[in-house]
């Protein structure tokens, strides 16, 4: 029994193929009525979209939220932000030449 | 569908799938069946346990992604897992191991085998039912599926290195336990 590497010792049960294929039919019966499960990559990758759609909305609220506090009026603006920083301000947001002239 | 390239491209159909597993169930059905009856012994519990394969196998059949040579794998790692989980189902607590559970179902082979099985045999089968956990799924793969060091890394998830010295540390058990009960 010692050369067993050498001489191949089989499994000690034996089983017919009447049961083999009485087990195949088993397996048969079990998976007729199923459907395999959606795929879970796609799953995974649905939830991830939705997690990052989330974080997302989740971080704009956040910095919007912070903006709730009332922006300093025009006059207030004008009377302390130097001239240059108004007219590139202007430049990037109004009507350039209306502007100049006011100043 | 003739070979398991033509089976694995039929399961990736939802038109042909059925068939393709039926043809995948009738190729690996008996490796599988033996693979878990050399870890849990009773005939019953294999066939359950197979059967219990099969159909995990069905539900996850879309998330297999592998080629061809990692179908035979990707069955035989469902089947273990299966067999081990009716393995701890039968302990009698959590603090019993497997590895007395395997030793506990060596006492079993003999009744398993029937009054005519060869003696050899049962003892031989008895021998590696008290081998390690690992050892012993190592040996098996090894010695009766004679599955490739690869596959079986894939299988069990542990590198060819570990496996071959699980493997070697087997055969020497064997070894020195069928001598010690010739002599």
């Amino acid at each position: 029994m010692n050369d067993f590497e050498k001489m191949k010792i089989d499994m000690p049960y034996r089983v017919s193929e009447a049961e083999f294929d009485a087990l195949h039919g088993r397996i048969r019966r079990a998976t007729a009525d199923r459907r395999p499960a959606p795929r879970r990559r796609m799953l995974l990758v649905a939830a991830g979209t939705l997690a990052g759609a989330a974080a997302l909305v989740g971080v704009g609220l956040f910095v919007t939220g912070g903006r709730t506090a009332p922006a300093p009026g025009i006059e207030q603006l004008l009377a302390t932000a130097p001239a240059e920083v108004v007219l590139q301000a202007a430049a990037a947001n109004y009507d350039d030449i209306l502007y100049i002239q006011q100043l | 569908m003739r070979t398991t390239a033509d089976i694995t491209a039929a399961l990736r159909d939802e038109a042909t799938r059925r068939v393709a597993f039926d043809r995948l169930t009738g190729e690996y059905l008996r490796p599988l069946y033996w693979h878990v009856r050399r870890l849990v012994v009773s005939h019953e519990e294999a066939e359950d346990v197979v059967q219990e394969t099969f159909v995990r196998a069905y539900d996850r059949i879309g998330d297999f992604r592998g080629g061809d040579g990692e179908l035979r794998a990707w069955l035989y790692r469902i089947a273990t897992r299966a067999a081990f989980s009716a393995l701890r189902r039968r302990r009698r607590s959590i603090f019993v191991s497997l590895d007395a559970v395997s030793r506990e179902l060596a006492g079993a082979v003999a009744d398993e085998a029937g009054p005519d099985a060869d003696e050899v045999s049962v003892r031989f089968q008895q021998a590696v039912l008290r081998l390690p956990e690992k050892q012993r799924l190592v040996f098996n793969l090894r010695y009766y599926d004679e599955l490739p060091y690869a596959e079986i890394a894939r299988i069990l998830g542990q590198r060819e290195e570990s496996l071959k010295v699980n493997y070697h540390h087997a055969v020497k058990r064997l070894k020195e336990k069928l001598k010690t009960e010739t002599i």
